[in-house]
């Protein structure tokens, strides 16, 4: 009863707060209340002192000057006091013992080891992603009190953060999380809930499917859709999901399929087939290629089979034609890299129709998927059959664009490495006497363009610095080139010949072999010209160097010469292969290199100071 | 020489930043040399920089409790990166080769020990370090630019109130930030604290129901702290020797920094003290441009939780050591504590550590408050100052975990008293409770901090630690 009046006197005194104590004096609510405060001040004098500040506020003297403000905060001051000492802190009705759901975890991380990681799951902004993960690596989050956060994370708009959690982290605390989950899960719920759920049926509990299957009925869409992936496999509610394909809703359909097609039964593979037959044949058709099962692959190839057959009895119906090219593409999409003896004996057919398939109907598809699924089989008659098709390909493109690109990628792995020179090898010969205007000179081009493609690949990876001795990861311009034997055993000797002649040194270093004096001679004359390590045709000349034999003294000494050479400067890296080589430089030779160190920069210089110290040690052990 | 535990230069170092970078210089092969002196009481070691010279990072045991570390680098850290890496690589069992102590590092060795003698000469002799002269004229003027101050903010937080809060715009807003700067002038650092606060309250934004609840709050503690101040200060002018009061916080609401000298002087020092740190926080308290870290120890021989408090002021931030949990035992020869209610602020100016043992926990346990009502009784009596600490810190004996209808968390004392959990600062606390086992509930002692909530009229604990039979359980830090 008392505090109820504490508090309504609370109230009145912030609202003279709000509207300003000038307007206490005769404040006809707070007069009101004045009796009972000097009604309960008889027995209580605190009461009796509020009364008494109550009666000065509003009394006729508070209207003038500082006064007013006074009374009012003197009167708060003794209100506020007395109100602190009101806090009720039992319960107010029945209690009952209460039960926890235990997750075993220990607390002994310090602050400083887990405020990191709970800024990074708490707040938003970049870098997060990875304190989150290395926090997971070194098991940082192997404490309780990093686990609300990690299931929070579920929900952080950062997907990859989201997904690690759902993926990595939630489940590593094992089935004891369940509960947990469960208790906020909400089967209405977007995504959020729907990661919950693919933690829960991952956490290794059998006994969640019933949970998962209900969510699977009465969730919201999204949550449905997962639901009813995470069904798959679990023959229990095989019947389920053969109820959810036939479902209303196209997205329901689309999630069931993808679970049948993981569950591979005979039921299954019978339902998507059949749903492959009606209106639903888009929808189900990634599904099907998901989809191991034998007999389903068994008919969909008898049928493939059949389709490409009726096509020698509409050959003149443009429509018809159309029709079963758009059927056809289907069944190429859901056999993609899938293997079998059927299927073998299909693509057989089709390259002994090649003309037809490939020229007379365009089905470039088709024409390529046989070949390459041939070429890999490698049989004796297939490989016949693929050499005819790319004769006849070169035959039919000759003169076109293709010629140079994609028929000779095409049949670069079929024909012998000679008959391949001696088809293309004219390209290059002939760009020798020609203006550099000219069709051919282009045509040269394409060529060479095509096999540098073929041979050498270049491209930013991950890399670690080994200079900073293992602790940065950073990416570096890789160039990688088929490995020598291979380019020995499936390219023409001939070639480097003409790579040398037509000046390409990407391709004279893939090509460059031990013995081939013309070209070690020609990539050390390229070194000593262009000796800059800031530029990419030092490393490219190395890599030759080292494939044509040369070594030892010969080839540290064209390194050192190029990383004396006054004109190497302003490097910042040094490309990863031609470091490697530096760092094989015999301790002789390191009174040149400190002397060059001056002209590199960052990560240049630290990684000559690398290679130095390396000498050094190798002299002191 | 002390054990040197990685655990123990972790403790040392400033930052987690730091642990990473003295880490790291090992990794990367900074260092050339690893030495130690004779008598094994000197670590030192060569340790290349971005510079042509290298550093020498050294760490001396002489005073075991007192390790002194120097190095030759510009870091204004202490101990810096190469001071950590060095003893990383000791902790690690590299090799150390004995050498002869560098001159100059000899050199100044020799002036601490001298130092140190001088001191322990004095100590002996019953000459205790003279302590400064009190400049009375001076402090006499301070007292009255105070004094001063006071009526500026009276007369600030007056018209404020006469004008009232419904009308208050960005004119006035700006008028109360430049009292700030002002208060600053009068020496009244305590009172630039609660008027930023009034600032924060008052121009949040958010619902004006509780900007209006809040602001009459903090218009109390103003009020509270002008009556207060006003009538220590004037007592303080009558006194002839113009003494610090060593009874209530009301000199550190008025910007004093309290020196250890003048809490020995009024007695507020005991010796041989073991402390255990039962939860530790850090946050950031905007009022005070400062970040805070904050830790509740108990005294072991009487069981009361004290707390310790570094400020670190943002500007100074990056260059002090941010405190952090502590899991030992800490042995310190003094312990000063400063003038106050429940959980009285501590200092200490070195210590020694010592693992927790099973018998410690069970010490601790025994210190738990076993009835709720006296102990809320203890609770309210401070909180009716409203210059107290609104967040009493208490450990409290938990017979049981209950909860109530709607799923609230209580805890319940051998009487059947209960007292409801809840989040009191930032960070979350009480759905941990959830994931613990059963003997985490049953029979505990815990570590709560009080908050009464006007608006609800509750009075509600927050959980940070948990003292089962075998061990303290942080639900904090």
């Amino acid at each position: 009863m008392s505090q109820a009046l504490l508090m309504e006197l609370n109230e009145e005194i912030r609202r003279l707060y709000i509207a300003g104590s000038d307007l206490a004096a005769g404040d006809y609510r707070l007069k009101r209340l004045l009796p009972t405060f000097q009604q309960l001040g008889e027995r209580a004098p605190v009461f009796k002192k509020l009364g008494e500040g109550v009666e000065a506020l509003i009394g006729p003297g508070s209207g003038n000057g500082a006064d007013s403000a006074r009374l009012l905060q003197d009167v708060n001051l003794l209100l506020q006091s007395v109100l602190n000492t009101q806090g009720k802190a039992a319960a107010d009705g029945q209690t009952a013992p209460f039960t926890s759901k235990s997750v075993l975890l220990p607390t002994r991380l310090s602050y400083r080891k887990l405020s990191a990681v709970r800024t990074a799951l708490t707040t938003r902004g970049g870098g997060r992603h990875e304190v989150i993960l290395e926090a997971y690596h070194e098991g940082v989050f192997r404490d309780l009190r990093l686990l609300p956060f990690a299931i929070e994370a579920l929900n952080d708009p950062y997907v990859e953060i989201a997904e690690l959690a759902m993926t990595d982290i939630l489940p590593s605390y094992g089935p004891e999380i369940v509960p947990h989950l469960l208790e906020s899960f909400d089967p209405k719920g977007g995504k959020l809930e729907s990661r919950k759920l693919t933690v829960i049926a991952r956490s290794g509990d059998p006994g969640v499917f019933g949970i998962v299957h209900e969510a699977s009925v009465s969730g919201s869409d999204e949550v449905r859709t997962t639901a009813i992936r995470l069904l798959a496999g679990h023959p229990e509610y095989e019947q389920a999901l053969l109820d959810f394909s036939r479902d209303k809703k196209k997205g329901i359909r689309e999630a069931a399929y993808h679970a049948l097609a993981d569950t591979g039964s005979q039921r299954a593979a019978e339902r998507l087939y059949e749903a492959s037959q009606g209106k639903d044949c888009d929808l189900v058709n990634p599904s099907l290629a998901r989809c191991q099962s034998e007999r389903l692959n068994e008919w969909l190839i008898r049928d493939f089979s059949e389709l490409l057959h009726s096509v020698h009895a509409h050959i003149d119906e443009k429509q018809k034609v159309e029709e079963i090219w758009t059927k056809a593409k289907r069944y190429l999409w859901s056999l993609h890299q899938k293997k079998s003896l059927e299927l073998e004996a299909l693509y057989l057919e089709v390259l002994r129709h090649y003309k037809l398939y490939m020229f007379k109907l365009g089905w470039v598809f088709l024409a390529n998927e046989a070949m390459n699924y041939i070429r890999n089989t490698g049989s004796e008659e297939g490989l016949q059959l693929a050499e005819a098709a790319i004769e006849m390909d070169l035959k039919h493109y000759a003169g076109t664009n293709s010629y140079a690109r994609e028929i000779f990628i095409k049949a670069q792995p079929i024909l012998s490495p000679e008959r391949l020179y001696e088809e293309y090898a004219r390209i290059l010969k002939d760009r020798v006497h020609v203006s550099a205007l000219s069709r051919s000179a282009n045509y040269c081009k394409q060529l060479l363009d095509t096999m540098e493609d073929m041979v050498v690949s270049r491209r930013y990876q991950a890399f670690r610095q080994v200079w900073t001795y293992g602790e940065k990861e950073s990416y570096a311009y890789h160039v990688e080139m088929l490995p020598q034997e291979e380019i020995t055993a499936n390219w023409d000797p001939r070639w480097l010949d003409h790579f040398i002649e037509l000046d390409h040194m990407a391709l004279v270093s893939a090509f460059a072999r031990p013995g081939h004096a013309e070209a070690a001679s020609y990539l050390l004359d390229k070194l000593k010209n262009s000796p800059e390590f800031r530029n990419r045709f030092a490393n490219l000349a190395v890599m030759g160097l080292v494939r044509a034999g040369v070594a030892g003294d010969q080839l540290h000494e064209a390194l050192v010469r190029a990383l004396e050479d006054e004109r190497n400067t302003e490097c910042h890296e040094i490309e990863p292969f031609l470091f490697d080589q530096l760092c094989r430089l015999p301790a002789s030779y390191e009174e040149r290199i400190r002397a060059a160190m001056p002209r590199f920069k960052s990560d240049g210089e630290q990684q000559l100071e690398y290679i130095l110290k390396n000498m050094q040690s190798s002299i002191s052990s | 020489m002390v054990e040197i535990t990685e655990t123990w230069i972790d403790s040392l170092a400033p930052n987690s930043a730091a642990i990473k970078n003295g880490h790291d210089l090992i990794k990367k092969g900074k260092f050339t040399a690893f030495h130690q002196s004779e008598d094994e009481l000197v670590l030192f070691g060569i340790c290349a920089g971005s510079g042509k010279t290298p550093y020498t990072p050294s760490a001396d045991f002489v005073f075991p409790d007192k390790p002194v570390m120097r190095c030759s680098c510009p870091s204004r850290q202490i101990p810096c990166k190469h001071v950590l890496g060095l003893l990383y690589a000791y902790s690690d069992g590299k090799p150390f080769s004995t050498e002869v102590v560098p001159d100059e590092l000899a050199a100044k060795r020799e002036k601490a020990e001298k130092r140190e003698e001088k001191k322990a000469k004095e100590a002996a002799e019953g000459t205790a370090p003279k302590t400064k002269k009190v400049n009375k004229s001076a402090l006499k003027k301070k007292i009255m630019a105070q004094l001063q101050g006071l009526d500026v903010l009276e007369k600030l937080t007056f018209s404020l109130i006469r004008r009232g809060l419904g009308t208050l715009d960005a004119k006035e807003l700006k008028i109360i930030q430049e009292h700030v700067k002002q208060m600053g002038s009068f020496y009244l650092n305590g009172a630039q604290i609660q008027l930023r606060k009034l600032h924060m309250i008052l121009s949040a934004g958010g619902n004006p129901e509780y900007t209006y609840s809040f602001a009459a709050e903090q218009f109390a503690v103003i009020h509270a702290f002008i009556k207060k101040g006003r009538a220590h200060l004037n007592a303080k002018l009558e006194d002839p020797e113009l003494a610090l009061d060593h009874e209530s916080t009301i000199e550190e609401w008025l910007g004093h920094a309290w020196q250890l000298s003048e809490l020995k002087e009024a007695r507020l020092v005991s010796p041989e003290a073991e402390l255990i740190q039962l939860s530790f926080l850090s946050y950031d308290d905007a009022s005070r441009l400062e970040f805070v870290d904050n830790g509740y120890w108990m005294q072991m021989d009487s069981g009361e939780i004290h707390s310790t408090v570094q400020y670190r002021p943002y500007k100074a931030a990056k260059l002090m050591r941010e405190e952090d949990s502590f899991f030992e035992v800490a042995r310190v020869p003094a312990l000063y504590r400063y003038p106050g209610d429940m959980n009285r602020r501590v200092r200490y100016e070195s210590f020694t550590s010592r693992p927790l043992e099973e018998q410690d926990i069970a010490q601790i346990r025994q210190y738990a408050a076993g009835s709720y009502i006296e102990a809320i009784k203890k609770v309210k009596n401070q909180l009716k100052n409203p210059l107290g600490d609104p967040n009493p810190v208490m450990l409290l004996h938990v017979d049981k975990v209950v909860t109530d209808e709607e799923g609230r968390l209580f805890i319940a004392d051998a009487g059947g008293d209960t007292l409801g959990l809840q989040d009191v600062i930032g960070d979350t606390t009480v759905q941990l409770v959830k994931y613990l086992p059963e003997d985490s509930l049953k029979d505990i002692a815990m570590l709560v901090l009080f908050d009464h909530q006007p608006q609800s009229g509750q009075l509600r604990a927050q959980p940070l630690s948990i003292v089962n039979k075998h061990e303290i359980i942080r639900l904090l830090y």
